[in-house]
């Protein structure tokens, strides 16, 4: 059949992009190529660890909220909100859940439901039985667990306790700039994040800003080591290293 | 004495309820505000030139000794039910609109008293036994239909006696004729847009827009236009697409054990109002008037019901039913057993008209997902544990964004409001992420780490000596160490100190404090506040 025919090979040409899209959840240019499939998979977790877990996890976000897509904030009670707004996220698909630790695994469970973005503090312990649970909820229902692990130490093994992420991402070193002695005061933070996990390939070392001159994350083109931004004046802060990083490009 | 029509309506109408709900006594200025923009202020307060709508911060300019009270709900439903249950005793069905708006039929009463025109002085004489405050500022209006009473009960709060409009249409189009065409809008949710362009046209009264032909406003403004021309005409015609429902959509919940907690109670309502709304949007309707009864096993009955013009949907049904019971509950003599019977009666329904925004986003399928999943989540840990962000402005970055519970809110629209353009929500929105300016807020970037209880800690300088500020808002020396949380750090970079003194007109001295970002060697950045001598960590840049 002519139609059968023109339908196959429709599929053909559109079938496996909307296929890829679907099981992702969109990032932000700048952190694309650290994720597997240039994005969050859905069913899958991202921890992030170091100094900037909280903005790491922030940043992830980002391109997801915009789209659409609801966040719920379980555990993290210290989180700063203007700092969740600042860094692009939709305030209006947020939800804030403060339940006990030990029933983590009732919260997201139950937030999976119909929560696609699914940030929580450091999981408590967990047997092998409870997380396969836990991950076949969020294949079940397409969410994505972002771990924030603040507690994670730089000589210990990959953030996320008991789980195993499939990406991780560390901030080893963090540098903040536009703030002086007695003057100035923070603008932009320079950090170097290792990405790895189990499917994200080998280790890389990434630096970005976050965040950025306009408050989001940008990417800081590896190559020439970037000086450091200490002791500027704020009204100056557009430096060297600013001038050579890419603008930050809308989201979604 | 003949008999009163039978659409001849008293409403009841306390302009700044919410003000009154307070509990401050009336001579106090009171202002409540919702996000920061004042929605009701006492007689003191206006006098002194606090308006609706003027923020916060303007009102406390120009009446220095009001007093800013958040707006609650709850409070709002909890103090009108006594005064609900007051004017019960001579009104046997009373119907709510909000709490401050009651309406009712004027027949029963009237003949109990001996006469519509006594009827005001014995409303205020049953107010007058609950204290002074409850009276205060009351309007109470008495014409045919509901439009024409709740605009004699505006009139009758702004100058301060009962206002009673004689009966008939051509007398009520006579006593309304020379009223603006606002209430169109506030009483009988005629769009905006609408009365705009009829003012645009020189019709600025009542009287005016009532003398244009029927049949001609009916081909110009189509079937809204008609419907305002005849509410303007003096006759008061049930919304057009309302209809009395079958006995049958009644959701009736007999409970096996009586339930004295409020709370149990509002979960089995929220299944019943599930019910209900799931039944009536099967026929395409929605519920505009709902008579909620509750029984107790002592045969104690509560019964009110409810209006609302725009329908109830299952969250405002919900709401309806905890105040009404909690105000029962709170009021004293008001039941001594336990709930075994809970009833929704559909008085008055509607087509459903259904909303249409999809074009620019709009409510989509993640949004009642998402909605789906908090309510579960409030049904497992509680009201106060699902909280949603809110903007609210302010100085300190705990103050910025507001949480409030998700249980007051409808999430699916706030997140489709968010999707519109800022033109279509009246052009008051802010882009994404931005937060509006606020003088003396701390400059962005925010700390991503807000201490939920601040962390005490020391800073010294050189000579391992305390730092303070002086009165002028300088450090008295350069911090080089900080000590927190057992361990000491190396401060290579700080800024500051930002002084904030707040509420200094108060008698007990306000509070001054002064904030300082700090950087440590280990690359880790510090928002620390001192505040009466001691300094802590308030935030961290995490």
């Amino acid at each position: 059949m002519a139609v059968a025919a023109h339908l196959t090979a429709l599929e053909d040409l559109v079938g496996s992009g909307t296929l890829a899209r679907e099981r992702v959840l969109p990032v932000i240019d700048d952190l694309a190529d650290l994720f597997p499939g240039g994005g969050l998979r859905r069913g899958g977790s991202v921890a992030t660890g170091g100094t900037g877990a909280m903005s790491l996890a922030l940043a992830s976000c980002v391109a997801a909220s915009r789209g659409g897509a609801w966040a719920a904030f379980i555990g993290l009670d210290r989180l700063g909100w203007g700092a969740v707004a600042e860094y692009g996220i939709v305030l209006e698909r947020c939800l804030a859940v403060s339940a006990p630790v030990a029933r983590w695994l009732e919260a997201v469970a139950v937030a999976a439901e119909g929560v696609e973005l699914i940030v929580t503090a450091r999981p408590p312990r967990l047997t092998p039985g409870q997380v396969r649970r836990v991950q076949s909820r969020l294949i079940g229902r397409g969410a994505v667990l972002i771990i924030v692990d603040e507690h994670w130490q730089p000589a210990g093994a990959a953030p996320g306790g008991d789980w195993s992420p499939d990406v991780w991402l560390t901030a080893t070193e963090e540098r903040w700039s536009g703030i002086g002695a007695g003057h100035g005061r923070l603008l932009t933070r320079h950090i170097t994040v290792e990405a790895s996990g189990r499917r994200a390939g080998r280790r890389r070392r990434v630096e970005f800003l976050l965040p950025g001159p306009t408050g989001g994350l940008v990417r800081v083109p590896s190559g020439p080591a970037v000086p450091a931004g200490r002791g500027e004046h704020p009204m100056a802060p557009t430096g060297d290293h600013l001038g050579v990083v890419r603008p930050l490009r809308p989201a979604g | 004495m003949p008999r009163a029509a039978a659409n001849r309506l008293v409403t009841m109408w306390w302009p700044h309820w919410q003000a009154t709900a307070t509990g401050f006594a009336g001579d106090l200025p009171v202002a409540v505000v919702r996000a920061h923009r004042v929605v009701a202020a006492s007689r003191p307060a206006r006098d002194a030139g606090v308006l609706l709508g003027i923020r916060r911060r303007e009102a406390q300019a120009r009446c220095p000794a009001v007093q800013i009270v958040e707006h609650d709900v709850e409070r709002d439903a909890r103090r009108f039910e006594p005064v609900a249950r007051a004017i019960g005793a001579l009104v046997p069905r009373l119907e709510v609109t909000e709490p401050g708006l009651v309406t009712f039929a004027v027949r029963g009463p009237a003949r109990y008293v001996g006469g519509e025109e006594r009827l005001p002085g014995r409303l205020v004489e049953l107010l007058g036994q609950l204290g002074p405050i409850d009276q205060l500022g009351v309007g109470i209006g008495v014409a045919d239909g509901r439009f024409a009473s709740g605009v004699a009960a505006r009139q009758a709060a702004s100058i301060g006696r009962a206002v009673i409009m004689p009966s008939g249409v051509a007398a009520t189009a006579r006593a309304l004729a020379g009223f603006p065409l606002r209430p169109l809008h506030d009483i009988a949710g005629v769009p905006t847009d609408l009365l705009d362009l009829l003012a645009r046209l020189g019709l600025v009264r009542l009287g005016q827009f009532a003398a244009l032909p029927g049949s001609d406003v009916l081909a110009r403004f189509g079937t809204v236009g008609a419907f305002a021309h005849r509410l303007a005409g003096g006759a008061d015609p049930r919304s057009p697409n309302c209809v009395e429902p079958p006995p049958e959509l009644t959701v009736t919940r007999r409970l096996d054990e009586p339930v004295a907690d409020v709370q149990p109670l509002v979960f089995i309502a929220k299944q019943m109002a599930a019910d209900l709304h799931t039944a009536l949007a099967a026929r395409g309707e929605v519920a505009v008037r709902l008579a909620v009864e509750a029984e107790t096993e002592h045969d104690e009955r509560c019964e009110r019901v409810w209006y609302r013009p725009e329908g109830l949907n299952q969250a405002a049904i919900v709401d309806r039913v905890r105040w009404q019971l909690d105000g029962w509950a709170r009021t004293p003599g008001g039941l001594t057993g336990g709930v075994v019977l809970l009833r929704l009666v559909p008085v008055e329904t509607r087509a459903e008209s259904g909303r249409q925004l999809g074009f620019w986003g709009g409510q989509s399928e993640a949004d009642a997902w998402a909605a789906r999943a908090a309510a579960r989540l409030l049904g497992v840990f509680g009201a106060d544990a699902v909280m949603v962000p809110e903007r609210r402005g302010g100085r300190t970055p705990s103050a910025a964004v507001g949480l409030v519970s998700a249980a007051m809110i409808d999430l699916g629209e706030r997140s489709a409001v968010s999707t519109l353009p800022a033109a279509l929500v009246g052009g008051r929105s802010e882009p994404a992420g931005r937060l509006p300016p606020w003088p003396g807020r701390l400059p962005a970037p925010s700390p991503a780490t807000v201490l939920t209880d601040p962390c005490q800690c020391r800073l010294l300088d050189a000579d391992d000596r305390s730092v303070g500020v002086t009165g002028r808002g300088v450090m008295t020396a350069a911090p080089r160490t900080i000590e927190y949380g057992g361990s000491r750090r190396r401060v290579v970079a700080w800024a500051g100190p930002w002084p904030v003194e707040e509420r200094w007109w108060e008698p007990g001295g306000g509070r001054r404090q002064a904030r300082c970002q700090l950087v440590t060697d280990g690359g880790e950045a510090l928002l620390v506040v001192l505040d009466g001598g001691e300094w802590a960590v308030e935030a961290i840049y995490s």
